[in-house]
């Protein structure tokens, strides 16, 4: 096999296995939180409306298109975080904010 | 169940392209695949809407992103219901990430080899230590060094590569390489075998020929990877 590889048989799944680990503690658990928390990785989520308008709409339905966006990188990177920080995808993020602007 | 989980704090170094490509592969050797989207972009769950949408069949199962806390609850739910978990997470650094690395065989690490992207990737390595210290047990993990050159490996690559040896961290032998069709593949909500339907020239056939060489190596060197684990 090369660094882009050219393997091509099927994968052998039957010669792996689950590593056999034990289903941690809570206390561990909780250790691991806390010592991910001393790492930086803390709780994202904050308390959400029980049903914003923009997941009630049926989705399913609508047409879909994509759009790529070039731009500054601390606009992009301000857009990411609005939408993290909502818990948005990014079109539902693009359009609370179209509506915010028509409002 | 064997769990692989995605992990990287920085967005945009293609862990949702690399957990997709690894669906599929697996999938395709006839074992059932679930991935969890744990983004909450939700990138494959729309892909799959969109599939669904279609009317296309689609070989694994994809299941939404719960709430943090309910995390550790949905992945062992899932034990009797799939061989195979694909934990697609999200791009910042969050809880959920420790919570999923306690249930992971074995972390993958996306990263283009960039100066940029190195110290995100070294925060995810002492992450998954200290988890491990926590837990008792090594979780292991490897980089997955993702849009590279195809023809040649670049000086970067070369340098991220003596970088992450003289620390004693493990990259995949094999690299995603930077394909059009591992990005079409999102752009059309297709797997990579479908994109040869709608290839046209021979020129296209032969880069999704390639392309798709790629994603079954990448695949075998992850399945390579957790064998090597196992036997240590």
């Amino acid at each position: 096999m090369t660094r882009i590889g050219f393997e091509n048989g099927p994968l052998k799944l039957s010669e792996i296995k689950p590593l056999g680990k034990r289903k941690p503690s809570q206390d561990e658990t909780d250790e691991a939180v806390r010592a991910g928390h001393e790492l930086g990785f803390v709780p994202r989520e904050v308390p959400r409306p029980a049903a914003p308008a923009a997941r009630t709409r049926n989705r399913k339905r609508e047409k879909r298109g994509n759009l790529l966006i070039h731009g500054p990188d601390r606009v992009l990177a301000r857009f990411r975080d609005f939408a993290d920080d909502a818990d948005l995808s990014y079109w539902e993020a693009m359009e609370r904010l179209l509506d915010l602007e028509q409002k | 169940m064997i769990t692989f989980a995605f992990v990287n704090p920085k967005g945009g170094t293609g862990k949702t392209t690399s957990a997709l490509l690894l669906a599929e592969q697996i999938a395709l050797a006839d074992a059932r695949v679930t991935i969890l989207d744990c983004d909450p972009n939700q990138n494959i769950l729309e892909w799959l809407t969109r599939r669904d949408e279609d009317g296309r069949p689609t070989p694994f199962k994809v299941v939404p992103r719960p709430p943090e806390d309910k995390l550790i609850e949905t992945v062992d739910s899932l034990a009797d219901k799939t061989d195979y978990l694909i934990l697609d997470l999200e791009g910042t650094a969050s809880q959920s990430v420790t919570y999923a690395l306690s249930r992971a065989d074995l972390a993958l690490i996306p990263l283009e080899p960039n100066a940029v992207e190195g110290p995100h990737a070294a925060r995810a390595v002492s992450l998954i230590r200290r988890t491990g210290q926590m837990l008792n047990r090594e979780i292991p993990y490897n980089l997955v060094l993702n849009r590279c050159n195809a023809a040649f490996e670049t000086s970067e690559e070369r340098a991220l590569r003596r970088e992450i040896q003289s620390v004693d961290v493990q990259a995949l032998p094999v690299v995603l390489v930077r394909r059009a069709a591992f990005t079409k593949i999102f752009g059309e909500a297709s797997l990579l075998s479908e994109l040869q339907q709608t290839a046209g020239d021979q020129r296209e056939r032969d880069r999704l020929a390639r392309a798709i060489a790629n994603a079954r190596a990448y695949a075998h060197s992850v399945v390579d990877a957790l064998r090597e684990k196992a036997a240590a």
